[in-house]
């Protein structure tokens, strides 16, 4: 996967935002309780209409 | 026979990574692994009559874009049977070959591709394909492609498969109500017998070797908690000092990050093959090591710490017995340093 924890197509302030909700997704599976494979999502940007136009 | 076969952009002869974004595209007749494909059935009336070529990165993240092109081609082209691949240990192409004989499936046709065992594909849809297993690297072309086009004639002509271990596919986890001669009784016996003096057996029931990994108890204080990050990225100093290797990686390596806020691409490289390292290597290294955003967390008293060094490897076609070993050795590195818990960007 070419970029993980980012999104090029997006301006600097919206990647690294969507850096931070990654990594605080991977911070938020860490004091969860599983039992079982569980998919955590990162929250999702706002700024949508950004986000599209960056594309 | 009319054969419609699924082919990645690379075996598609399109290209490389630059091209794992390409939409699918229908091409009629044979295409490289096709042609093989059609010699080892010519004697069976046996015709590639078109190729689907698709980009590794779209199928799987555009899959259902994808799979509609697919869905047209099976139906302009009416195949008796669909082949796909081999994907050999490819993981994204794997995926993407068990996409389409599924979605083959799903309209009556059957489908046969062929992957190594530990392929994602194999791991994900086992259940649901028919794949002839194959070598990790593509110099397993010529054993696996005849193997394919044996199954792909026995599928075409509508037969029953046997067990896996007799008709040459990857057990698919099915089990199927077969009658013995003989009793469970006398054929454990037998086994057994065989087993004690040293002859050669064969279980009948076949035990998959997945782990299930137990999961880590939670951390309870992060904000006393120190991180480490840990990366399949490929992410080395610029001009790979250590060596790493593109791909199949038997080792991984550590560097210091210890008062560094973010790794510069002028310093740092990926030398990972398994995908197109264009943003990592000219734009920012972040996408495979968040450390900035983590840097920022650790300002904010979200976590306490960050472990000096980042532990590297490269994520793509090594084999799980080295992932695990691997794993071992990182776990005890981190848990002798004081970490409470890893950041992994898996690539």
């Amino acid at each position: 996967v070419e970029h993980v924890c980012g999104d090029p197509r997006l301006s600097p302030e919206l990647d690294r935002e969507l850096g931070t909700r990654i990594v605080e997704a991977g911070l938020t599976a860490l004091q969860t309780h599983v039992t079982e494979p569980t998919r955590f999502e990162p929250a999702a940007i706002e700024d949508r209409e950004q986000v599209t136009n960056a594309t | 026979m009319r054969i419609l076969h699924f082919l990645n952009q690379f075996f598609g002869g399109i290209g490389t990574e630059e091209h794992a974004n390409m939409a699918p595209e229908v091409r009629e007749g044979p295409i490289g692994p096709g042609r093989l494909l059609e010699n080892a059935l010519k004697g069976e009336g046996g015709e590639v009559v078109a190729t689907i070529i698709c980009g590794d990165n779209y199928i799987v993240e555009e899959k259902d874009a994808a799979l509609k092109i697919v869905k047209e081609a099976l139906d302009k082209y009416k195949p008796d049977v669909v082949v796909a691949g081999p994907a050999f240990d490819a993981g994204r192409y794997g995926l993407g070959c068990a996409y389409v004989c599924i979605a083959a499936q799903d309209q009556g046709i059957p489908a046969v591709t062929g992957m190594h065992v530990d392929n994602t594909g194999i791991i994900t849809h086992r259940r649901d394909i028919v794949s002839v297993p194959t070598s990790t690297e593509a110099s397993g072309m010529g054993d696996a492609v005849p193997e394919m086009a044996r199954l792909a004639l026995k599928l075409a002509r509508g037969e029953q498969l046997g067990p896996a271990a007799s008709d040459g596919y990857i057990p698919s986890g099915v089990r199927k109500e077969v009658s013995h001669d003989l009793p469970g009784s006398q054929r454990a016996f037998d086994m057994m017998m065989a087993r004690v003096t040293g002859q050669p057996y064969a279980s009948e029931v076949q035990i998959q070797g997945y782990d299930i990994v137990t999961p880590a108890p939670p951390i309870t204080d992060m904000p006393n908690a120190t991180m480490a990050l840990v990366t399949s990225g490929g992410l080395v100093p610029k001009g790979n000092p250590d060596g790493q290797v593109g791909g199949r990686a038997k080792d991984f390596f550590r560097y210091s990050i210890d008062g560094i806020e973010r790794l510069d691409p002028s310093d740092w490289e990926s030398v990972h093959m398994g995908f197109s390292t264009v943003h990592l290597n000219t734009k920012d290294p972040s996408y495979a090591l968040p450390l900035p955003v983590v840097r920022d967390l650790q300002n904010a008293g979200v976590i306490k710490g960050v472990y000096k060094y980042f532990l590297s490897t490269t994520g793509n076609g090594t084999p799980v017995t080295t992932a695990k070993r691997m794993g071992a050795e990182m776990g005890k590195e981190l848990k002798d340093a004081g970490v409470d818990g890893v950041l992994l960007v898996a690539t």
